[in-house]
């Protein structure tokens, strides 16, 4: 049986970077803003994280303006859906049990 | 060197939080209800202008057609403004608004086809009873918004 660890996506292995995604996963879209409060980072740090996602092509920035102000909205890309829903997979098949913890050497 | 990966405990906690971020995104779905309640409002008060300017005929006049004009566009400013106050939406969420949408325009139309082309708006109708139809026809058509409405308040 293969194990499940296989399947964990290492961009996603990062907490904040799981956090954003799995806040995506549930979203169409979501706003820049909506997604530092509930992710609880500073704009440096998600802007760093986002530009690590978009570059791998999880996400899609989309940039505009209302009222003359400008507004950043974020979506996960089907590619970025696919990867986290595989992981989440093998995230659930390591809850199961399926596969002992190894020691980090 | 062995590939680390989290723990069972660790993976528990990812999927739980996982399960938890949708929580959020759901809740503020629930900005479409005050959209579509705005829509209702501005359909139902037009149709109650056009009832008194048609039962009162010497209220018609520049200043009234401006008021009228001035009432539908703070209807569309307060939808807007409304819209840039919605920070997330989920995919259903904006799917629902979307079908809201184009059912209330699909039974609206039909709605005031029917009312027209029956003698529920009969132009052999006192003016007053005319007018009290056509508000009525008016409320019948917003029905698919006030739903839209109900089912985005209730999401949590």
């Amino acid at each position: 049986m293969r194990h499940p660890r296989h399947d964990l996506d290492d961009l996603l292995g990062h907490p904040v970077r799981f956090s954003i995604v799995a806040l995506l996963a549930a979203a169409d879209r979501a706003e820049f803003g909506f997604v530092r409060d509930h992710v609880e980072v500073s704009d440096s740090v998600l802007s760093k994280q986002m530009s690590a996602l978009e570059d791998s092509g999880y996400v899609k920035v989309h940039k505009g303006y209302v009222d003359n102000r400008p507004r950043t909205w974020l979506s996960l890309t089907k590619q970025g859906r696919q990867k986290f829903a595989r992981h989440l997979a093998a995230l659930r098949e390591i809850a199961a049990g399926n596969g002992a913890p190894e020691l980090a050497s | 060197m062995s590939i680390q990966q989290p723990t069972p405990d660790r993976a528990r906690a990812a999927i739980a939080e996982a399960a938890a971020a949708h929580q959020p995104v759901r809740s503020s779905d629930r900005i479409f209800a005050p959209r579509l309640l705005a829509l209702a409002g501005a359909t139902v008060g037009l149709a109650a202008l056009i009832s008194v300017f048609t039962v009162l005929p010497a209220w018609m006049g520049p200043i009234e057609g401006l008021l009228a004009g001035l009432g539908l566009a703070g209807a569309v400013v307060l939808v807007v403004t409304i819209q840039m106050r919605q920070h997330a939406y989920t995919r259903g969420g904006n799917r629902l608004f979307v079908a809201t949408l184009l059912v209330w325009a699909i039974w609206g139309e039909l709605v005031f086809q029917g009312s027209f082309h029956s003698d529920w708006l009969a132009h052999s109708l006192p003016h007053l009873v005319r007018s009290f139809h056509f508000i009525l026809s008016a409320l019948i058509a917003v029905v698919p918004l006030l739903a839209g409405a109900l089912l985005f308040g209730r999401r949590r």
